[in-house]
């Protein structure tokens, strides 16, 4: 993969919350077994009230948002998932608590994800 | 993508709605239907998945969405403004199962308006987080509310719903009312979603 990508990262600053589209590196992704490339991500009602504030759903910042994504696996720790595969992420907190699919890569846990069929 | 979340979560709440009574509980058929925030996300793949199980459904939203929501199957389009008052403790039976993606004070009235052993799929706050009823739908009428949580569904559920979504979706339909939008424009519309101001589904394209 490329080193660098873009990603919307949400920040808190003392009373400011911060939204912005920045280039950052695959060193930035601290969560996960799977590295996927994400196509697509969606904007759910969640994501809203997570861009507004963090919702007191985001415990660290910053930190990348949306709550699911689809996309093909490029690197995987994790015996159920190789190279190639297709994947869909919802759930698990994905976005909230580990970061999401607002980004062009994501790293996620493998037993969060389902492989298409 | 174009399900996601909201398809998971739509899923799970027509199952609820329908087959749990109907399989499930060896209860009667699930006819008439009603989805509240019925534009929405949730709402709308819920509209076109139980009309789709063959219930008649009708939509409760906030705008003149009238072709939209027929196009998704729906029979009857009410206005969500009729229902956001305050409920009577049991009002005229009128439905045989709910799915409520909006909270407070039209989830009250829905639940005072769903006949004997119904089943209310209840999954939103897009309205409210309040809700403000009584005991009276479940002792009177067995109504049973059922919480919706699409977060931590087992990966074996999951695969399950996918799989069972797919032949519940029409997606050529599902496509015309999808959005796509950049990163960029997400920082936009993410505001209006707050403000009920958006319908229909948005995917973000985050390579745009
Ligand atoms: N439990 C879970 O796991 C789970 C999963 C996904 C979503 N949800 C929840 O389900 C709800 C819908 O999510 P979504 O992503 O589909 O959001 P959405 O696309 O914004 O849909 C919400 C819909 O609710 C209606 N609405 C909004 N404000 C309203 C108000 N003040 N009074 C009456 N109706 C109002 C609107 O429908 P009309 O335009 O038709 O009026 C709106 O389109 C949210 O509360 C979300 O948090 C829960």
């Amino acid at each position: 993969m490329s080193d660098n990508f873009k990603a919307l990262i949400v920040n808190q600053e003392g009373e400011k919350f911060l939204r912005e589209i920045k280039t950052i590196e695959k060193s930035f992704l601290k969560h996960g077994d799977v590295l996927v490339k994400v196509d697509y991500s969606t904007l759910n009602f969640k994501d809203a009230l997570i861009l507004k504030n963090g919702a007191r759903l985001v415990k660290e910042f910053p930190h990348i948002p949306g709550i699911d994504f689809s996309g093909t696996v490029v690197e995987s720790k994790s015996e159920k998932f190789k190279e190639g595969d297709e994947i869909i992420q919802t759930g698990w907190r994905v976005g909230e608590i580990y970061f999401g699919g607002y980004s062009q890569f994501a790293k996620v846990n493998s037993n969060f994800l389902v492989k298409k069929t | 993508m174009m399900l996601g979340t909201a398809g998971m979560t739509a899923i799970q709440c027509a199952f609820t709605t329908k087959q749990t009574r109907e399989v499930l509980l060896l209860g009667e058929k699930v006819n008439d239907v009603i989805v509240t925030g019925a534009s929405g996300g949730v709402g709308s793949i819920a509209v076109m998945i139980l009309s789709k199980m063959g219930c008649n459904v009708t939509a409760a939203t906030t705008k003149p969405n009238e072709e939209y929501l027929k196009s998704l199957g729906a029979k009857t389009i009410i206005k969500s403004g009729d229902l956001d008052k305050e409920a009577r403790p049991l009002d005229k039976g009128l439905y045989d199962g709910a799915v409520d993606t909006v909270g407070g004070n039209i989830l009250a009235n829905i639940l005072s308006h769903v006949k004997p052993n119904g089943i209310v799929a209840a999954c939103g706050n897009a309205s409210s987080i309040k809700l403000n009823t009584t005991v009276m739908p479940f002792i009177i009428r067995g109504v049973k509310l059922w919480g919706i949580d699409s977060v931590s569904v087992s990966i074996k559920r999951r695969e399950f719903l996918w799989d069972e979504v797919s032949k519940l979706v029409d997606f050529d339909l599902l496509e015309k009312s999808i959005k796509e939008i950049s990163l960029e424009q997400l920082l936009v519309e993410y505001s209006k979603m707050l403000e009920g101001k958006t319908s229909g589904r948005y995917i973000v394209n985050v390579n745009k």
